[in-house]
């Protein structure tokens, strides 16, 4: 007898009714971007990095591939809401509505002596931090990027746009006009720090875009893990969500960035996201993908020096009306380097994803190495999966391979497992959390929990 | 025997007779088999060249092409009907420049084909290959295979989609493309893309580029042989499971190799 699937409602589907302290109206002008600038009391610098940003963005036209984005309608999102008159140092200063909202994402969980620290962003600003001592002592700063901006001018100053520059694609260029919150992560040479950094944030208000903007930079010989989650309630109009991170690896460093996206079905992810490696460096993208109406995200690595490597390993599960379409960029500019790019993809209830990649080796970077895996399952005939990767090889002392697979869940696969008690259900959770495997032992261990309850989740009535 | 003759044969055909009287002016030189249905096409010209061909319902058939013009641009389209099976071996050897658009369709069921590109390129050769294989009933198979040998400067693009649309399950596909970069300023380009619109399909690509090892090198050394006889005999075996099976067809593929190779070490 064929067993139902648990029904199980999106339970991160809520929304509070928070009151905005300062809200611009919505559409995209000049005087919104100023309004912005002024409320977060920016240097001359940054304001003018924006108008710029509004101009290059106002020229360029729309991306003709990949997902459908016509339906974007920059003119109704709504670029910036403040919750908060201040922000908070603690837990016990969080407003009451919005720390109710933190609980039932399970911060209080995340706040473990593991954790070096919390930054929680919440209708575009950065609400909550708190930064334990013991890495502050060495010269660690985390903070959210508007006070970044204030407080550590020069070092923001010196590489924000330098890794996205401005008019890198259109979403970067409106990113730089309009971006609110987002980390800010600066690790002083020779300083490793071994327990993840953590953010979360939200979108709490229809037509509202995020625009957070993230600068990680290594120091010499450094070493930091971010790792960052995002949920967004169930709204029936569009929601815009364009963020931006740069990620500076100086000499020997090492880099880990690690997101898991889970945003409602109706959340536009647009997201650019490189690293620039130095010589011996070593950057980690570690990309989970499970929600968003079109996602449209690309990790990329530029390996700059000598020996520097990049790994990067994704993961998208679409299910019905979704489109996700990730993958992976590396530039082997400088000789022995290497990269390594797996991505795992899983298609039901007629979803949709892409793999698109790009691994560019230009003359002179010679003993590069580079090994491209994605694999991907359909559950059903009415999902569809698509990869595209090219490969550019301008250097002939190289080793390049490249491989993809696409099947479904073998009958055998399943009738194994059935066969020693497992319903239907539970075996192809089963097999799907072992396909997804290679990337799932990378996270932390509260996102792999999450992951394996974001499976059972997605995969409910793919079964019969 | 004319060319026309070549594509009355069974199981091959062509519909565009304008394109015959055309190929007829150009020059070119056709040795063809009767009894195997094969037909091998020898394009020395330096026009642009238009080919179809349509493998009947349960017939089969072998192309093999061999391109050594000084420059060329080429479309092929290809339609399989049901139970139809097609051996198509592509011999590029040492072009100029060639530009070539291959579009396979399986447009029936239990539909076969083998695509072979064996890509050797000197000098300055600019070669682009672009082959679409679009997979419209069940139970379909195919196999594209390209090996790539470069010297010198040579440049080469070879982009291959493989798709599968949504009446298309059971299909068996697979895309293999290795290229060896044997000179200093070579430079390749691979761009295998999968559309999948329907499961209970295996589909799967694969591509590599590398020189030669120089571990091989120094085993076949350690055997008495020369650095330039290892090097002749690691890349003559990279091209041995693409070339065709009758005898006098890889006998001149292997002899015009050979000079190639020869002309290296």
């Amino acid at each position: 007898m064929k067993q139902s699937p648990v029904k199980l409602k999106y339970q991160y589907g809520f929304h509070d009714q928070v009151q905005p302290f300062y809200s611009v109206p919505p559409g995209l002008s000049r005087r919104v971007v100023e309004i912005i600038s002024s409320i977060k009391n920016e240097p001359t610098w940054m304001t003018d990095k924006r108008l710029r940003g509004l101009e290059v963005f106002a020229g360029k036209p729309m991306p003709t591939w990949g997902a459908n984005l016509t339906k974007i309608d920059f003119h109704k999102i709504q670029y910036y809401i403040k919750p908060t008159e201040r922000q908070a140092t603690n837990w016990r200063q969080v407003p009451g509505k919005i720390k109710n909202t933190f609980i039932k994402l399970g911060i209080p969980q995340a706040e473990q002596k593991f954790l070096a620290g919390v930054g929680a962003q919440y209708e575009s600003e950065m609400i909550y931090h708190n930064l334990k001592e013991e890495w502050s002592k060495l010269g660690v700063i985390f903070s959210d990027m508007d006070t970044a901006v204030r407080e550590h001018t020069d070092i923001v100053k010196k590489y924000f746009g330098t890794v996205i520059p401005v008019a890198d694609n259109k979403f970067a260029s409106l990113n730089t006009a309009v971006w609110s919150g987002g980390s800010f992560v600066y690790v002083p040479a020779g300083v490793k720090v071994t327990i993840p950094l953590q953010a979360y944030f939200r979108l709490n208000a229809s037509n509202m875009g995020q625009f957070e903007r993230t600068l990680i930079i290594a120091e010499e010989g450094s070493f930091v893990n971010y790792v960052e989650g995002c949920t967004a309630p169930i709204y029936s109009v569009d929601s815009l969500h364009a963020a931006v991170v740069e990620v500076i690896a100086h000499k020997y460093s090492r880099v880990r960035y690690t997101t898991m996206q889970n945003w409602s079905t109706d959340v536009y992810n647009l997201v650019t996201k490189r690293a620039v490696a130095e010589e011996g460096a070593v950057v980690e993208w570690v990309d989970g993908n499970f929600g968003s109406k079109i996602t449209m995200k690309y990790p990329s690595v530029i390996l700059k020096g000598e020996g520097s490597r990049a790994d990067i390993l994704s993961i998208a599960m679409a299910g019905a009306g979704q489109n996700l379409d990730a993958g992976a960029k590396v530039y082997h500019l400088a000789k022995n380097t290497s990269s390594k790019i797996v991505s795992k993809s899983v298609s039901h209830h007629g979803g949709h994803t892409s793999y698109r990649g790009l691994v560019k080796v230009i003359p002179g970077a010679s003993n590069s190495k580079t090994k491209v895996q994605c694999d991907a399952l359909l559950l059903d005939k009415l999902s569809r999966t698509d990869t595209y990767p090219t490969m550019q090889i301008y250097e002939p002392t190289v080793q390049i391979e490249h491989e993809a697979t696409v099947s479904k869940i073998g009958d055998e696969q399943l009738f194994y497992l059935r066969s020693r008690g497992l319903t239907e259900a539970e075996a192809v959770n089963m097999i799907i959390s072992g396909f997804i495997e290679p990337v799932a032992k990378e996270l932390p261990m509260e996102y792999a929990l999450e992951l394996n309850r974001l499976i059972a989740l997605e995969m409910e009535g793919s079964v019969g | 025997m004319r060319i026309e003759d070549v594509f009355k044969l069974p199981g091959v055909k062509t519909l565009d007779q304008s394109y015959l009287s055309k190929l007829s002016k150009t020059k070119k030189r056709l040795v063809f088999n009767l009894k195997n249905n094969r037909a091998i096409v020898n394009l020395k010209t330096n026009q642009r060249q238009y080919l179809r061909v349509v493998v009947k319902a349960k017939t089969s058939a072998e192309l093999v092409m061999m391109v050594e013009p000084q420059s060329l641009a080429l479309q092929l389209d290809f339609s399989i009907e049901a139970g139809g099976q097609l051996d198509f071996y592509q011999i590029i050897l040492n072009p100029n420049r060639y530009i070539n658009s291959l579009t396979m369709n399986m447009v029936g069921r239990g539909a076969q084909v083998r695509i072979f590109n064996l890509i050797l390129a000197g000098a300055a050769s600019q070669i682009v290959l672009r082959q679409d294989v679009n997979h419209s009933a069940k139970d379909i198979k195919t196999r594209v295979t390209t090996n790539r040998i470069q010297f010198d400067s040579s440049q080469s693009v070879v982009y291959g989609m493989l798709r599968i649309n949504k009446q298309a399950c059971q299909t068996d596909t697979y895309l293999s493309d290795k290229s060896l970069l044997l000179g200093d300023k070579c430079k390749a380009v691979a761009v295998p893309n999968l559309e999948i619109l329907t499961d209970a399909v295996k589909a799967s690509h694969s591509a590599t580029c590398a020189r030669l090892s120089a571990e091989e090198v120094f085993y076949l050394q350690a055997r008495g042989l020369t650095v330039g006889q290892a090097k002749k005999m690691l890349i003559t075996s990279f091209c041995q499971n693409i070339l065709p099976t009758n005898k006098k067809i890889k006998n001149l593929v292997m002899t015009s190799i050979n000079q190639l190779v020869h002309d290296q070490y």
